[in-house]
């Protein structure tokens, strides 16, 4: 059985590689733009710990930097962030007896990339063991990675820092592309979606401010998934379609 | 307020608003229930909240260098489109990114 249980979490530990890598340079980014925006090394490892969101801290970073408010920051992370309450559904639905000790601590972990690739796991590998190498591993690699960017924000060329700005970027993209496949036709909303925050972003810019700006991600956001769900149904519904032998 | 206190301040609320999210489906509600409706929203929301983010974001994630920026738009989605790992397709992105500073 112990043997068994460390197959398993090493076995998760080996799926999360992927997850790592992507997580490292992304967080190094992270911290070299939470520290030009004022924030302490101090508060910029706290936030990693604590929020443990790229895009979440991403989004507060520029908010808090750009001179939002408080109620601002916490409305955007709220909305950037619910996501989560349904990633952390679909992953502990699967769990059929879990103490709450453990669901306190391990809910803590679950990101879009970690839940991806547990949500679409096979049975056998809802297991705890599997679930801590599966989600811890990103979570020590993207807190290293926001250490690493905080002691190296001062060396690092600055070509680096700029390149690294677009990582974050790049990781969405790598998370929105496989959506818009055929058998998810998800592109008219992303480019709905694109079209309208650009917009939004550039009418409010000139109307009310550059501080205003990250109000365009929250007004593309809802309104691309409220009129997306009125024409593209649900994975539950596509499963329970297939399973009435539609 | 001091600057340093406002900061502390964002990161104690976002994490107040980070954490209850993940918890509180994990704890409290093992299997909410939504209409139809609400389950498709939830379901697009990562989706267009991660584009939201990166449009128009990404153009002005190099700095003032919109066009490197864009360049490094179109490797990342050509990346996605390929199929390449996530890892790949941040790394070869930043790379473009990189050696297109250092050339222009």
């Amino acid at each position: 059985m112990a043997a068994r249980q460390e197959s398993m979490y090493l076995k998760g530990v080996k799926d999360s590689v992927p997850i790592v890598i992507g997580y490292v340079p992304v967080a190094i980014a992270f911290a070299v733009l939470a520290l030009q925006t004022g924030f302490s090394p101090l508060q910029t490892a706290l936030m990693s710990l604590t929020c443990y969101s790229g895009s979440g801290q991403f989004l507060g970073a520029t908010m808090a930097g750009s001179g939002a408010g408080l109620a601002v920051v916490a409305v955007g992370m709220f909305l950037i962030n619910f996501r989560y309450f349904i990633m952390s559904t679909c992953v502990f639905a699967r769990f059929k007896a879990l103490s709450t000790l453990r669901r306190v601590f391990m809910s803590h972990l679950v990101t879009d990339e970690t839940f991806a690739l547990f949500a679409t796991n096979d049975k056998k590998y809802v297991n705890v063991p599997y679930f801590l190498g599966l989600f811890t591993t990103p979570y020590l690699a993207w807190n290293s990675g926001t250490w690493i960017g905080i002691a190296a924000s001062s060396v690092l060329p600055e070509n680096v820092t700029l390149a690294l700005g677009i990582a974050l970027y790049a990781l969405f993209i790598a998370i929105i592309i496989p959506g818009c496949r055929a058998d998810h036709p998800l592109l008219p909303v992303v480019v709905f979606t694109a079209v309208l925050g650009s917009a939004a972003y550039v009418l409010i810019e000139r109307a009310a401010g550059p501080e205003y700006t990250s109000w365009a991600v929250v007004i593309a956001m809802v309104s691309g998934a409220l009129l997306g769900a009125l024409f593209i149904k649900s994975p539950e519904e596509k499963r329970a379609a297939a399973q009435e032998g539609r | 307020m001091p600057k340093e206190v406002f900061l502390f301040l964002v990161v104690i609320v976002m994490a107040a608003v980070t954490y209850p999210l993940r918890l509180l489906p994990a704890t409290v509600i093992s299997r909410a229930r939504f209409g139809r409706y609400m389950q498709r929203v939830l379901y697009l929301m990562p989706y267009t909240a991660l584009t939201a983010l990166v449009f128009p974001g990404i153009f002005y994630s190099v700095g003032d260098h919109v066009y490197i920026a864009g360049a490094g738009t179109v490797t990342a989605i050509l990346c996605a489109v390929l199929k390449l790992p996530l890892s790949a397709t941040v790394i070869l992105c930043v790379l473009c990114v990189y050696v297109l500073l250092i050339l222009v």
